[in-house]
């Protein structure tokens, strides 16, 4: 299996006026392509903030993040955004819409940013918006979708542009159980699917239990991994 | 792109609608008030020249201080065909103007008779029409006088009656003359019908045992702005008269009008920057709202890869569909305004009760229109566009420079 991300001894401290928040404190981490893989955590463990750091959001006090065979660990601005739209998909917590674009608009977004003609970002978008149970829904805004709903606009939207890899950092946080377990099954379906990488954070246990490989992270460190399905 | 700059323009209806109106009604204002300005300007200045007798005036040198009638142009008439001559001169008008004391069998009053070619003064005021009573000057009628209807009264003559003028002519002589009342006018401008009696060229030089002289030549040019200009060349052909004479523009006649256009043009460039600057600091507030409220949503916008060049693009794009419809409503707004003043007009005689004058020229035409000023007008909207483009920059900086995992965190 060919390896997506690398990070090496990664840490983070956050100044927090004359106090250092250790949020990571050297996670070496390897993902490998096609991975279904949960961050798995207590609130305050480090989960977001390693998410962001190989998402190319934030960087690192020291160590190093490469994702698809590049250092990406200090990109610039303009750079780092660029990266992003070409290889990393998203999936936040909440607020991943644009309220005044249609579910439609809203899963194409990416590939509009990646400056995909409209005809082809339909045929993109269209499937995969039926694929996820929202055909019909197209012109509809995020409010008059449920929470289940937008997230899986979210999830269009960022395996759309066929990335390397999906962060989700907790997107069933917002969700009751049921949605929850549908949400990670859709995900895991694409994932075998499409082979989409998957790369998400939670503390719910139903959810951790979808995951085929659970990092576990407490205080900036990995504390322990399993991998449910693989024997041996 | 440009949908989503366009839908999250009018996400929050209300404030955008008082943003575009406010913007909108400025623009408006500010164009109407040039069109005012200008119009009454324009007729001021036309007033000017018209009060004045000319756009320049060519006297005896220091008959315009003095206005006393000793001071007359020897060989007026030569001068005049001379001026009439020069490049850009579009015509002259001869007068002789005698200041005296003006005697009826009833009393004396202070009186300025003026000898006219009615013909040539209609090129710039018109006296015919104002005749009340009698008639004008007839061939058979070698000392005619048209009164003016004050004066009449004060004088206690009517058509028919005989006047005395008493005035030192140019020898220094005191000459005594007669005339005959032939008629009465009416202006509307009470200093002149109080003061003014008309006779022809022959008759005044007549008064004054005058053979070809002039007090006044007004002279009429093709372009008012190039007064100047052909104000020195007249003065520069007119250099080697035995008897000096003076030439003035009409601003220079009647300075103070000039000033008080002046003046209202530097009060509209004030009213420009003032209004400039409420509609900068109204957008710069409501644009930078509009970005601080979508700090989330832009912050995601940017982690999933919009960089921060096209945010930045995103909010000047917000900015500029917002001044193009305030920009175009308020234009609207302007035309429509002043469409509506040229058709009705502002009569400011209401205002002001009857008569309007300004620095001493009385504005016969006191009905305010609108004069359409395409310099002004595309300057005006060109700086309202500017102002609220400028204003949209810190805002934009802004959004550009904004962390995305920052953003996301603070309002979590
Ligand atoms: N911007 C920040 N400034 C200061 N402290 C932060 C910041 N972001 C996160 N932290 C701290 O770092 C630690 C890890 O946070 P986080 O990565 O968000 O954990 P998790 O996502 O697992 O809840 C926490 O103690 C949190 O308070
Ligand atoms: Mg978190």
């Amino acid at each position: 299996m060919k390896t997506l991300i690398t990070t090496v001894g990664l840490a983070r401290t956050y100044r927090q006026g004359s106090v250092d928040v250790h949020a990571l404190r050297g996670v070496d981490l390897e993902v490998g392509e096609g991975e279904f893989s949960a961050l798995a955590g207590p609130s305050g463990s480090g989960k977001t903030t390693l998410l962001n750091l190989i998402g190319c959001l934030d960087t690192p006090t020291s160590g190093i993040v490469t994702v698809a065979g590049r250092d990406v660990t200090r990109l610039g601005k303009n750079a780092a955004a660029a990266f992003r739209l070409e290889h990393i998909g998203f999936v936040f917590q909440a607020y991943n819409l644009v309220p005044v674009l249609t579910a439609f608009e809203n899963a194409e977004f990416t590939l509009m940013l990646k400056g995909v003609a409209a005809a082809e970002r339909r045929r993109i978008v269209t499937p995969l918006l039926e694929r996820v149970g929202l055909g019909g829904l197209e012109q509809r805004r995020p409010h008059e979708l449920s929470g289940g709903q937008q997230q899986r606009v979210a999830v269009v939207r960022a395996i759309a542009s066929t990335p390397s890899i999906v962060l989700a950092d907790e997107p069933t946080a917002n969700l009751d159980t049921e949605t929850s377990v549908g949400l990670l099954d859709l995900m895991l379906d694409l994932n075998r699917e499409h082979g989409v990488t998957f790369l998400f954070s939670t503390h719910d246990p139903t959810v951790i239990g979808r995951a085929r490989r659970i990092v576990r992270l407490d205080s900036g460190h990995i504390v322990g991994e399993e991998r449910p399905d693989s024997k041996g | 792109m440009g949908i989503l700059a366009w839908r999250n323009l009018w996400r929050n209806r209300g404030r955008t609608l008082i943003v575009v109106s406010a913007i909108a009604l400025s623009l408006g204002l500010m164009l109407v008030s040039y069109g005012m300005t200008l119009d009454r300007n324009v007729k001021m200045m036309q007033a000017a020249v018209r009060s004045a007798g000319g756009n320049v005036l060519v006297h005896a040198d220091g008959y315009w201080d003095a206005r006393t009638s000793d001071l007359q142009m020897p060989g007026g008439d030569a001068i005049a065909d001379r001026v009439a001559a020069i490049p850009g001169v579009s015509g002259v008008i001869r007068r002789v103007i005698i200041s005296g004391l003006l005697t009826s069998t009833h009393g004396g009053e202070g009186a300025q008779i003026m000898g006219v070619d009615l013909e040539g003064e209609a090129q710039v005021y018109d006296f015919r029409p104002r005749l009340v009573t009698g008639q004008f000057f007839t061939a058979d009628d070698e000392t005619p006088l048209v009164l003016g209807d004050g004066l009449a009264e004060l004088l206690d003559v009517e058509v028919g009656d005989r006047v005395v003028l008493t005035a030192t002519g140019p020898d220094g002589e005191v000459a005594r003359a007669l005339f005959h009342v032939t008629g009465t006018l009416h202006t509307g401008v009470s200093m002149i019908d109080d003061s003014l009696g008309l006779t022809t060229v022959g008759a005044a030089r007549a008064a004054l045992a005058m053979d070809t002289h002039l007090t006044q030549i007004g002279v009429l040019l093709t372009d008012d702005d190039r007064r100047d200009e052909v104000d020195r060349a007249i003065a520069a052909a007119l250099d080697d008269l035995p008897a000096q004479v003076e030439v003035l523009t009409w601003d220079e006649a009647i300075p103070d009008l000039l000033g008080f256009v002046e003046i209202d043009e530097k009060f509209a460039v004030v009213y420009t920057v003032v209004i400039g600057l409420v509609v900068a600091f109204g957008i710069a507030n409501t644009l930078l709202m509009m970005v601080m409220e979508r700090i989330r949503e832009l912050g995601m916008l940017n982690a999933i890869g919009m960089g921060p060049r096209r945010v930045a693009i995103l909010v000047l794009l917000e900015t500029v569909l917002l001044a193009v419809v305030a920009v175009t409503v308020g234009f609207a707004l302007g035309f429509a305004g002043h469409l509506a003043l040229v058709h009705w007009g502002l009569d400011l005689s209401k205002l002001s009760g009857g008569e309007m004058d300004i620095a001493g020229v009385s504005m016969n035409d006191t009905i305010i229109r609108s004069q359409f000023d395409a310099l002004r007008w595309g300057a005006a909207t060109g700086v309202v566009v500017l102002v609220i483009l400028a204003s949209s920059l810190y805002p934009a900086w802004r959004a550009m420079r904004l962390d995305p995992v920052e953003a996301m965190r603070t309002y979590e």
